[in-house]
């Protein structure tokens, strides 16, 4: 059983800096969270806060019903896993799984049992004897992700456990861990700025930026539902495209102009979507949001019914990505290069136009001031 | 033609070598071979080699209660020097390596023995350990004359030369301690290790590189100190303080008996020859990473 509730946690820096304010979450157990963000958004040091590598400026963390605030790190009951994988240069593999085990006076021969338990589960029995120094990236990171594992803690905290590793041994990392979560039903905070391992990995996403938190979701929920400018462009690759457009009435529904009024870009919004926009917007400037995916070639538009309500967009294609299951065409629009995902036959060539229609039902639209997702923003949460 | 090219290939690197060569052969491998030579002759009061004596110095030596004596001081000497030197540079290093107010002031104060003449600190000493006026006693309320007691100025000299060493030992492992990385300390902190354990698991094993390093500069240092024994006691009282390079100095240019003070630094040469060689094999084993 863990229970982490971090309640309007700050960390503040001598120069009056905030690194991270007013952070709010609930973990419960075994839960996946991941904090992810840019870098220097504060996901890296609410981590170290929670491990007690940092002071905690203000707020509380309360660990199964105890305020940690003051703990030592020892005395929090939770690993961690650092970026560098921190293993002891001068212990062998053994010894380094083995530390955290000595410290606390188990038997020599339930340690060996326990070390050599948690070696098999990661494959790494044959590395016993070695140093650190002679194990490559992936091995010393199963080193370390064996050493957080081997003592049972309340939770793991990961920082950023895979940047070090190539494409390849990520991706395979990525499986073994949600394999240990699994295995081991332990609660794991996870750092990470790749927003794959994210959405791969996590039950609950925190999405930071400037040290606040943007949004706390189940990854579809960021990625379908994201509550504003930043967390629609953070999350996804190739990232949502963004266009400026007027909101007007036209026959009792939303219609968002392309660029200017005078457009002949538009997309007709109806029912409740088009109601709130209207409400919220009406003859103002507003940021669209379309994700790559939800840009149709005009016969797919047809057949999701949408081509009547939807914006054309005629573009020269600018650059063209073949990814095997998917090609990705870049365009320009409002000086923006804009991407839209579609069908590998798709053949249009760079320099070729090629006509594009939005789904209507899947935009996304941003309020120009406060960036907030008109449809899904804060105040539609509350 | 060619054969000129080649010949000026194969000599022209030692060409290069050749300054260095000199100064060493001037300072070095010539007052080396001379030392061996002088060694197995009696000499006259300018230090030329008049008869040859064989191996009779040295035989006159082993069988001299006051070579002996001086072994055994230069052991005790020796000991005090380097575990207090080591042990003041280590700590001192310790505690400078957490940054807080005032860090620069201590750090420059635990450096500063390295800046210092061993003449003038031993002046500084001398005044401090005076029986009637030195701060030693009036602090220690005691009524000491720690240089002129053969029980004590062993010590007092052997602590002065720690002092003096510790400078430099700060330096090497400040030096040490910036190499290990900072996120095992945390990744310990997390394991749940104490400050001792962290100390005894991580630091000490981390600089153990530098400590070997540190740990045979220090030996060769003790044994080849001088200054400060020639001010503060000049070998005495009843030769406790009389090292064996000071008996060196003493048999040369005092009993002017240049055979037996060459044969006297041929046995601290070996004697610090095989502690290094030693001392390297043991790193072999003991350093692992």
């Amino acid at each position: 059983m863990s229970e982490i509730t971090l309640r309007n946690i700050c960390k503040q820096y001598e120069n009056e800096h905030f690194a991270v304010k007013d952070f709010n979450l609930d973990i419960h157990d075994r839960e996946f969270v991941i904090f992810v963000g840019p870098s220097g958004c504060g996901k890296s040091t609410t981590l170290r806060m929670i491990a007690g590598l940092e002071d905690i400026s203000d707020g509380e963390l309360w660990i199964d019903g105890q305020l940690c605030n003051y703990f030592e790190p020892k005395d929090r009951g939770l690993s961690m896993v650092f970026q560098n994988y921190a293993l002891y240069p001068n212990m062998t593999v053994y010894g380094n799984l083995a530390f955290a085990l000595k410290i606390r006076k188990m038997s020599k021969t339930e340690i060996d049992k326990t070390v050599r338990g948690v070696a098999k589960t990661l494959e790494i029995e044959h590395l016993l004897e070695r140093y650190p120094n002679a194990l490559s990236g992936g091995q010393k990171q199963r080193v370390a992700i064996g050493s957080a594992i081997v003592r049972k803690p309340k939770a793991f905290l990961m920082d950023e456990p895979l940047s070090n590793l190539d494409a390849k041994l990520r991706a395979q990392m990525r499986i073994e861990l949600a394999k240990i979560h699994k295995e081991t039903e332990t609660t794991i905070i996870y750092v990470t700025h790749d927003q794959t391992e994210a959405m791969t990995l996590g039950s609950k996403i925190v999405v930071m930026k400037d040290g606040l938190v943007q949004q706390v979701a189940a990854p579809a929920e960021v990625y379908n539902h994201p509550v504003n400018l930043f967390v629609a462009g953070f999350i996804g690759s190739p990232s949502m495209n963004f266009m400026k457009a007027w909101v007007a009435e036209e026959g009792g529904h939303a219609a968002l102009y392309l660029g200017s009024m005078a457009s002949d870009s538009k997309i007709i919004l109806d029912g409740a979507k088009g109601q709130r926009l209207l409400e919220k917007e009406k003859g103002n400037e507003v940021i669209i949001g379309v994700r790559p995916e939800d840009i149709y070639e005009y016969e797919d538009a047809v057949k999701g019914g949408f081509d009547k309500n939807s914006i054309n967009i005629c573009k020269t294609v600018s650059t063209r990505e073949v990814l095997g299951a998917e090609v990705v065409l870049y365009f320009e629009e409002q000086d923006k290069t804009q991407a839209v995902r579609l069908k590998p036959e798709n053949m249009t060539r760079v320099g070729e136009d090629i006509d594009l229609y939005v789904d209507p039902d899947r935009i996304h639209v941003f309020d120009l001031s406060t960036e907030e997702n008109i449809f899904y923003g804060k105040e539609q949460q509350a | 033609m060619n054969k000129k090219v080649k010949a000026k290939g194969r000599f022209s690197p030692y060409v290069y070598l050749v300054p260095s060569l000199v100064i060493f052969a001037v300072f070095l491998f010539y007052p080396f071979a001379k030392t061996i030579y002088l060694s197995l002759f009696k000499t006259n009061k300018m230090g030329e080699a008049k008869i040859f004596y064989g191996i009779g110095n040295y035989a006159d030596l082993l069988s001299s209660p006051s070579f002996w004596n001086s072994m055994k001081v230069t052991l005790i000497f020796a000991v005090i020097v380097v575990v207090g030197s080591m042990l003041l540079g280590l700590i001192t290093a310790v505690l400078c390596n957490k940054a807080f107010p005032g860090i620069r002031f201590f750090s420059t104060a635990y450096a500063l023995p390295m800046a210092i003449a061993s003449s003038s600190a031993a002046m500084i000493f001398e005044l401090m350990l005076h029986p009637a006026v030195g701060i030693v006693n009036k602090l220690l309320g005691l009524d000491i004359n720690w240089l002129n007691d053969p029980n004590t100025a062993l010590y007092c000299v052997a602590i002065l030369t720690a002092w003096l060493n510790s400078g430099i030992n700060f330096l090497y492992f400040s030096a040490g301690l910036g190499n290990i990385d900072d996120s095992i300390y945390e990744r310990a902190s997390v394991d749940g290790a104490s400050g001792i354990q962290k100390f005894f698991s991580l630091t000490l094993p981390g600089l153990s590189p530098i400590m070997f390093y540190t740990l045979v500069v220090n030996i060769i240092q003790a044994f080849q100190s001088f200054g400060q024994i020639k001010i503060l006691t000049e070998g005495g009282p009843n030769e406790s303080t009389n090292v064996i390079v000071y008996s060196i100095y003493r048999d040369a240019f005092f009993n002017y008996k240049f055979g037996s003070a060459s044969a006297q630094s041929v046995i601290l040469f070996i004697i610090i020859m095989l502690i290094t060689l030693v001392m390297f094999r043991i790193e072999k084993k003991g350093v692992k990473y």
